[in-house]
């Protein structure tokens, strides 16, 4: 590397960040960064650990997929040409393990999506990448 | 405490869709109505804060400013309650002595949607755009989904926000949306991102908005009757912020509001009309519990029976904000608190209003509290 002598190790490049995760969704895999220091679990993974304050890499760990809907929405307007046709869900899911996520609840209709309703991931392909989409679970 | 500075011009363009002006035409000609409004040219000002207009340099070379202070800010509507505290903040360290905030915004004619992919809201677009998940018109709706889930508010609850400042526009010859709006069109007018009807969203629609600040000992001697600020502050809510805040922004709120009444010497109960960043009508609701005016979850019911009307307890918004005058992103909003105190308002107009507060909820709070007095 160029340039003076570092404090600190340089930051994971942004466009390098969610590497892991996408990694993670092709093998059917949740993936949330960890804090090597505290151990607290971060999404999207961010340079510092907002528990700590540790600037280290996080490493990156596998989750149950369990969540709940902390909110949605439908979409009516068809803001984008490429993705969903409306109308469809968007949902934020609180996972249990502490992040959050957005994403999309399949079920029958979007009708069927209800705040604080159990969820589990679910893997899919979209637009040639994998996804991860949240399905109806028992509590 | 007296205030160090006051707003002493403002100037608004018309509103509405005016495909031969650009961003720079209108905000520039806002500047001309302001230092019009002002009794003043161009040479008398020295500093210049640029907003959503191409660059501070367009402004300045246009209207032949020679500024000692300059600075251009994102096109955020979240910046103008910043701009004016920036503003003050110049001229109290002695960087320059007037200062002319300028915003321009062509989004109308340049048929921004808020939602494209190029518009994406957030800080990972590759996170969301594959679920669908765009604007900032969806992050309200997620948020007003889950508060609704919370508290029980209702759809006909929030319907008030966007018929009451409808009431309002009508009542103000320049807004966009004039027509009133029954809770029957609310409730028949088609979901953009349900829970949010097309009446809880803001307009979209070109205009330019400006304001001249100067120092406060000059400005008594200048034709217009000052709006001193008396406090202000601000509270990023940024870390975590890709998400809706788990607490719809109460905290930041609470704190920014009290600080701002404190450096202005003033209580809650002193505001006279208050002025919150309606981007969405969700927002409304967050502001007033923030601000402490209802306790949490219960702005829904607060709102009701003429409350943030004109001749309410608390009028909200009486220019019918950027739900029905203008989307001129706050700027208009504390264009409008300035012309309350001077009591320009006619039909809409506060009686006697001495202090008026502006607020935003947003990932980065603000507040400005401005007084007739100093």
């Amino acid at each position: 590397m160029p340039g003076q002598k570092a404090r600190v190790a340089p930051p994971t490049p942004g466009r390098e960040a969610l590497a892991p995760f996408h990694e993670g969704l092709e093998r059917g895999e949740l993936r949330v960064a960890r804090c090597t220091a505290c151990g607290r679990l971060r999404f999207p993974p961010r340079v510092v650990c907002g528990g700590c304050a540790s600037p280290e890499p996080p490493d990156w760990v596998a989750v149950s997929g369990r969540g709940r809907v902390w909110s949605y929405a439908i979409f009516h307007k068809q803001y984008l040409a490429e993705g969903p046709q409306v109308p469809y869900n968007v949902a934020v899911v609180a996972l249990d393990e502490g992040p959050r996520l957005i994403s999309t609840v399949v079920s029958g209709t979007s009708g069927d999506v209800e705040v604080d309703m159990p969820v589990q991931a679910v893997f899919e392909q979209s637009n040639g990448r994998a996804v991860v989409k949240f399905r109806p679970a028992d509590a | 405490m007296s205030a160090a500075a006051a707003v002493i011009g403002v100037g608004t363009t018309p509103f509405g869709r005016m495909p031969a002006f650009n961003a720079d035409d209108l905000g520039g000609w806002a500047l001309l109505e302001a230092l019009a409004d002002a009794g003043l040219g161009p040479a008398d000002v020295d500093g210049l804060i640029a907003s959503r207009v191409s660059s501070y340099e367009t402004i300045a070379s246009n209207l032949g400013i020679q500024p000692s202070w300059a600075v251009s800010l994102p096109a955020e509507g979240r910046m103008s309650g910043a701009a004016v505290q920036l503003a003050v903040a110049a001229i109290g360290a002695g960087l320059c002595r007037r200062v002319a905030l300028v915003y321009g915004n062509d989004g109308k004619s340049a048929g921004a949607t808020y939602g494209s992919a190029g518009e994406a809201y957030g800080t990972s677009p590759d996170l969301t755009l594959p679920y669908g998940m765009t604007s900032p018109g969806a992050f309200y709706a997620l948020m007003f989904g889950r508060y609704a889930h919370l508290y029980g508010v209702t759809q006909e609850q929030l319907a008030t926000v966007a018929l009451t400042f409808r009431r309002h526009a009508s009542l103000n010859e320049n807004a966009v949306m004039r027509d009133l709006v029954s809770l029957e069109d609310y409730l028949a007018s088609r979901w953009v991102v349900e829970p949010l009807h097309l009446f809880d969203y803001c307009l979209i629609n070109d205009g330019g908005v400006a304001l001249i600040i100067s120092a406060a000992d000059e400005a008594a001697d200048l034709v217009q009757t000052p709006a001193y600020v008396h406090g202000f502050a601000q509270q990023g809510q940024l870390v975590e912020s890709d998400f809706p805040p788990e607490d719809f922004w109460h905290d930041a709120i609470a704190d920014v509001g009290a600080r701002a009444l404190a450096m202005a010497g003033r209580e809650r109960a002193d505001v006279d009309a208050l002025m919150v960043y309606d981007n969405f009508s969700p927002n409304v609701l967050f502001a007033l519990e923030g601000l402490g005016f209802c306790g949490r979850g219960e702005a829904g019911d607060w709102i009701q029976d003429g409350r943030i009307g004109l001749g309410g307890e608390l009028p909200v918004n009486t220019s019918g904000g950027h739900l029905s005058e203008s989307y001129m992103q706050g700027w208009g909003l504390n264009v409008e608190a300035v012309r309350q105190l001077r009591g320009e308002c006619g039909d809409r107009q506060v009686a006697g209003a001495a202090v008026v507060q502006y607020v935003c909820s947003s990932p980065l709070v603000s507040s400005v509290i401005y007084g007739r007095e100093n």
